[in-house]
């Protein structure tokens, strides 16, 4: 069957997605650089990395919604272009949360402060590195079951962001001097935990993508 | 033209309140925007009925996908 032009769009698209989110993994991967390397110089390739993200949103946002009202695609066409715009929009906030980490990495450093990034928050990293870059396979392959494995990490990383509240809590309260330092260490492990939410949010969309079914919001009857 | 479109719309939305109505229509615009519920018809035989928000948005039979998305028809 000859390829329409609908179809060729719609391929376009996809290919701007999966570009875009190649930029975002390797955004994250430079802000946590910035993190764990104690290096500033990174934080401003991250920044300009985002903006660069925040145009292409735009860009596939708006293609997106000419396809809509001039196609009025239905069934799988409408699911994938739903499913572009979604995770088009959960990867513009990954990239914010990037620049997040990165600029509190640069206030760590500024401030001078002898410091290594908590086990936990290292540890919650990994994981959310490691969920992006799963969810945005299954994206690209179809594949709803890598999608819907993505999902079942994410309460590691819960459990490590509240460990690691308690333990800078813990902190805050015996060592004042070393209030500012936590509070940046909350903010990272927040972005993290943030950046693994949104893999699970895409990985979401992929099952609705593939499957047509619902998944969020488990205690909610779908139809 | 777009005036009687609304007029026979809003008439079978307020007919559906004490009537079944059965519409066959290759609009599928207004199929989607009329009908509770939606069958997919193909030479003669009956291929696929369900709600019409499933039957639009994801469709079990391979031949009812192809239709909607305007892939044969």
């Amino acid at each position: 069957m000859a390829r329409t032009h609908f179809e060729q769009k719609l391929d376009e698209l996809t290919g701007r997605l999966v570009a875009m989110s190649r930029l975002i993994e390797g955004l994250i991967e430079t802000s946590l650089e910035a993190v764990h390397e104690r290096d500033v110089s990174k934080v401003e390739a991250v920044v300009m990395g985002d903006r660069e993200i925040d145009a292409t949103e735009v860009e596939i946002e708006e293609a997106c919604v000419e396809l809509l009202a001039l196609q009025q695609p239905m069934a799988s066409d409408l699911r994938r272009l739903i499913a572009i715009l979604k995770i088009n929009n959960d990867l513009e906030r990954i990239g914010d949360h990037a620049v997040n980490i990165a600029e509190t990495a640069q206030r760590l450093v500024e401030r001078n402060s002898d410091w290594t990034l908590p086990i936990e928050l290292s540890e919650a990293a990994g994981i959310a590195q490691g969920m992006l870059r799963d969810v945005l396979d299954a994206f690209v392959q179809h594949d709803a079951d890598k999608a819907q494995a993505v999902l079942m990490r994410d309460d590691r990383v819960d459990q490590l962001h509240e460990s690691h509240l308690r333990s800078a809590i813990t902190l805050m309260m015996e060592s004042p001097a070393e209030i500012g330092t936590a509070l940046s260490f909350i903010l990272i492990g927040r972005n993290i935990e943030r950046v693994a939410d949104l893999a699970c949010n895409v990985g979401e969309d992929v099952v609705y993508l593939v499957k047509g079914k619902t998944i969020r919001h488990p205690k909610v009857l779908h139809r | 033209m777009f005036r009687a479109r609304v007029v026979v719309e809003e008439l079978m939305q307020e007919l559906k309140e004490n009537y079944t109505i059965v519409i066959v229509t290759h609009n599928m615009q207004q199929a989607a925007r009329v009908a509770d519920y939606t069958a997919f018809m193909n030479l003669g035989q009956l291929i696929e009925y369900g709600l019409t928000q499933k039957i639009f948005t994801s469709p079990d039979d391979d031949r009812t996908e192809a239709y909607i998305t305007g892939r044969f028809g």
